[in-house]
């Protein structure tokens, strides 16, 4: 007789068993953490070092969390081990008084590798499903939400719906957000590093053709209005 | 009189961006993953660890005493037989997803392992052997062979997939009443996802049950998503015990372990063509699995029939989650091996693929004759987009370097036509239109589709329709699969809308001293056909209505609809491929998709479809396999590193050619496009490195491999 646990896919901080990425990050203490996903998030490096505040310890019940979200302040309250996709999507009803709902970054793979939880991050893409909500305070983050803030579209939205760059959706704010950091950081990218910026974000409908069509002709508006 | 549609058409077969586009692309969009409703519980499922065994200790208690529990349920009962990885076992809701995960860990479970079968071939030598199931035609085999001056044999394969639908499946159960019921669910089907949940075993006994099943948005479904699911049951379950709204949506892992997949097909094939570049001969010995108890969807012989044929397959078990309807069931593993099969003997025969393709197109004798026009259109159309004249050449790139180049091409079939469904149209008399249908958009493009056609019926702009969908409480429509969605839902809304305008017709006649049937709906007017100068604003006609709104219903089985519909397309794919023979990689530099689908309802989203399915069949021919451990079963794979979908990068120049054959009405096109795809990249390696890599996907192992046995 062979008795078997559940694989500790999610270890609690009350019961941390086994190794898993969010695991490991407690095993480090949250300053590993947040050096850790500063490199792997690409957030790139604020300088100023770690807040004495986390250095503490912090968790495992539920801390208060500040964030600046689309240039809103916003709190939550969440366990320290919350990404901050899970707390902008799930957390922001239950544990604020801020009436938003930001579901619009959505989680699919959960572990950094197909883009559609892509969320802009003190100007850089990061995949959110790899950043603590605790790390990302202090810092300005911006979700697909805040791109048409007013009602008006962003040209690349404007773009991907024009040129029918999406189909059932899912992945599509992902893909909306890396194109937008790509646009913003090299005007007039070209087809090709456009590509390149939107390799990160997967689709299963297969709208990969028509979403580089639409950004790379949101491309070229953005370009011609500067 | 019987329906048709306008010989002039304004609206259908235009370009219309899709409608919910701007919500989905600003994130507004809310899916069921998204629901986030006051008191919402998270449901989690705890899930064997052992692809095969009983389970001996089952304890929830300590789940339910953890924090924020509100609800547990059993789902296996000790002495039950777990046949997956990751079979369900129990379920529980928690005020958040973390307290979940932590509780589902504190349930007490055992497991007796039992002897997995971890693959196919060891299935196949399990004891006693699947029996095979034999299927013989036309000539006997050794007299069709004895016709046959050339031969070609060969082993070809597709492996299991998964579906990997973004949205996971799942639902969010919400109790509006003891015996009202309403679910947000990721669904193809909210008809039969109410349905199922109408008939689950525990609620059958509740007296009046009503439950609806509320689907504007779902994350795509390729075949996976016909009903509540077990994991819809439970969360109802959950939700009905805690008196809270409950959230289960299933997790990355748990999509690739119980989400669905598609069945292998493994083939040894022995052709002949007679040396006029007929085919007359075909043996096939085949295996596959459809997982723990079902077997492949077996559609060889496809398109091609020769003169005498023998089919013998074994449906082998293995311990994984049973498959699912994949876009065009069957067809893109028959297609892979029938295709690859044609490749090999028009090699052995010195003939031109393309050539012998058109020499073998179905004849009298063959169901799909009526399509064989179509076929060849498509190929000599696809040969000039490729560049087949300059490109082509005899088997293995000629050329200096470890880089070569190919072509291949590969033809396929599907039926689609029309599902059931039903619509109603309402009119009031300040002119406004809403159309209601049960129908369900999985990306596809329903919820513009239906604003379309009523729009083009009333002589109206889209603008001037409200189309509602993705509801149960809307008339019955089938769930979305076989590419029956559009030609059912256009019927039936066109319909609704044609008897809706009769009503409008007959109040405007007098009014314009005129007979119904003389009039027309165009361009926001009524007017009389023989004199337009007669004519009544859209809106001063139904004014005529007086204080009633009218409604009418339109139904896809109403026996006056003549020639709107039909079933069975032709497409064609041509690929270009790069393969580097030092490292196996293969890059794919081209492909041409000529496709037809009778009547293009809107081209814009039509061409969407083409482009998806040749994306989807290049990911598939190149990275996805599901991999079970050969120990274990348990699956190696279950996330979106291992198991690779595609990127931008890898998809090279897609160009798609759509044909349009009004005459032949609404067909649908959400499969065949990703059928040929596969066997066309197949192909073209073969071409570009001169050996058979055989089965799918053609990673850089497979290559290398096969280049090593030259």
């Amino acid at each position: 007789m062979k008795k078997e646990k559940q694989p500790a896919r999610r270890p609690s901080a009350k019961a941390p068993k086994g190794v898993s990425r969010r695991g490991f990050f407690q095993a480090m203490g949250l300053a590993g953490a947040a050096a850790t996903t500063l490199a792997q998030g690409g957030c790139g490096s604020s300088g100023g070092g770690v807040d004495p505040a986390l250095q503490q310890g912090v968790g495992p019940d539920a801390i208060d969390v500040a964030l600046k979200v689309n240039g809103r302040d916003v709190k939550v309250k969440v366990e320290p081990r919350v990404t901050l996709l899970d707390a902008l999507r799930d957390h922001l009803k239950l544990g604020s008084t801020e009436p938003v709902d930001l579901t619009g970054s959505k989680r699919v793979c959960d572990r950094g590798s197909c883009g559609a939880c892509t969320m802009i991050v003190d100007g850089r893409t990061v995949y959110s499903c790899t950043v603590l909500a605790v790390e990302a305070q202090g810092r300005q983050i911006r979700t697909v939400e805040g791109l048409s803030e007013g009602g008006k579209l962003h040209p690349v939205q404007e773009e991907f719906v024009a040129c029918d760059g999406l189909m059932c959706g899912f992945c599509t704010p992902g893909f909306v957000m890396s194109a937008v950091s790509c646009l913003e950081r090299t005007p007039g990218a070209t087809a090709d590093q456009i590509r390149k910026c939107l390799d990160g974000n997967i689709c299963r409908c297969g709208t990969q053709p028509r979403a580089l069509e639409a950004v790379v002709k949101a491309g070229a508006r953005m370009k011609g209005r500067r | 009189m019987p329906y048709k549609w306008p010989e002039k058409r304004q609206v259908i077969g235009t370009k219309v961006p899709r409608l919910d586009g701007a919500l989905k692309v600003a994130g507004k969009a809310k899916y069921s993953y998204d629901r986030n409703l006051p008191g919402l519980l998270h449901g989690k499922i705890l899930r064997s660890t052992v692809a095969h065994g009983k389970i001996v200790t089952l304890d929830l208690a300590p789940a339910e005493a953890m924090p924020g529990v509100k609800a547990a349920m059993s789902i296996k009962k000790v002495g039950d037989i777990v046949r997956f990885g990751g079979d369900e076992v129990a379920a529980l809701a928690a005020e958040t997803e973390e307290q979940a995960r932590d509780a589902i860990r504190a349930i007490k479970v055992a497991y007796e392992s039992l002897p997995p079968l971890a693959s196919e071939e060891a299935g196949l030598e399990r004891n006693p052997p699947p029996p095979p199931q034999t299927t013989e035609k036309g000539l006997k085999i050794e007299e069709a062979f004895a016709k046959a001056t050339v031969t070609s044999e060969g082993f070809y394969g597709v492996a299991v997939i998964t579906h990997v639908c973004l949205e996971t499946h799942g639902l969010v159960a919400d109790w509006k009443a003891d015996d009202d019921l309403v679910v947000y669910c990721s669904t193809q089907a909210v008809g039969n996802t109410r349905n199922s949940l109408k008939n689950h075993g525990p609620f059958k006994a509740i007296a009046n049950l009503k439950v609806t099943c509320e689907t504007p948005f779902m994350g795509g479904g390729f075949g996976s998503k016909f009903s509540a699911d077990l994991q819809g049951t439970v969360a109802a379950e959950l939700a009905r015990k805690a008196k809270r709204p409950v959230k289960l949506m299933l997790e990355r892992d748990e999509e690739h372990w119980a989400g669905g997949n598609r069945p292998s097909l493994f083939a040894k094939v022995k052709a002949g063509a007679d040396k006029d570049g007929k085919l007359v001969a075909l043996d096939v010995e085949s295996y596959g699995t459809g997982g723990n108890s079902t077997g492949v969807d077996m559609r060889l012989p496809y398109i091609y029939l020769p003169e005498g044929h023998r089919i013998r397959n074994r449906d082998v078990n293995v311990n994984a989650f049973n498959k699912r309807a994949f876009r065009a069931p069957g067809s893109p593993q028959a297609c892979a091996v029938m295709d690859q099969m044609m490749d090999d003997l028009a090699h052995a025969g010195g003939w031109d693929p393309v050539e012998f393709r058109l020499k073998n197109l179905p004849g009298q004798g063959n169901p799909l004759v009526n399509l064989s026009p179509i076929w060849e259109k498509e190929l000599k159309m696809g040969a000039e987009a490729i560049g087949w004249k300059q490109g082509y050449h005899k088997r293995g790139d000629p050329a200096a370097g470890p880089i070569k180049r190919g072509l291949g091409c590969a033809i396929n079939t599907w039926g689609g036509g029309p599902g059931g469904a039903q619509a109603s149209c309402t009119i009031a008399p300040d002119g406004s239109v809403e159309v209601r249908c049960g129908t369900q958009d999985l990306g596809t493009g329903t919820t513009t589709l239906v604003p379309i056609v009523a729009a083009e019926i009333l002589g109206l702009e889209i603008k001037d329709i409200q189309g509602k969908i993705g509801s149960s409480a809307y008339p019955d429509a089938g769930g979305s699969g076989g590419s029956t969605s559009c030609g059912g839902v256009s019927l039936a809304v066109g319909v609704a809308c044609m008897k809706a305008l009769e009503q409008i017709f007959a109040k405007a006649a007098p009014a314009l001293d005129a007979q119904p049937g003389d009039l027309e709906a165009e361009g926001g007017k009524v007017y009389v056909k023989a004199a337009p100068a007669k004519s009544l604003s859209w809106k001063q006609a139904c004014a005529l209505l007086g204080a009633q709104a009218i409604t009418a219903v339109g139904d896809k089985a109403d026996k006056e609809i003549q020639g709107m519909a039909a079933s069975g397309v032709g497409g064609a794919q041509f690929v270009d491929v790069s393969v580097d023979v030092e490292t196996g990689q293969v890059r794919v530099n081209k492909v041409v998709a000529v496709a037809d689908c009778g009547l293009v309802m809107n081209r814009l989203l039509c061409e969407s479809q083409v482009y998806g399915g040749v994306v989807q069949g290049l990911s598939l021919a190149l990275f996805e396999e599901r991999r079970l451990d050969p120990r274990s079963a348990l699956m190696l794979n279950p996330d979106m590193e291992w198991y690779k979908l595609a990127g931008h990068s890898d998809l090279g120049e897609i160009e798609v050619h759509l044909l349009d054959y009004p005459e032949r009405g609404v067909i649908g096109i959400g499969e065949p496009p990703v059928i040929p795809t596969q066997a066309a990249l197949a192909n073209a390696v073969t071409n570009a490195v001169g050996v058979r890599v055989g089965v799918l996907p053609i990673t850089p192992k497979r290559v290398l491999d096969a280049l090593a046995k030259k």
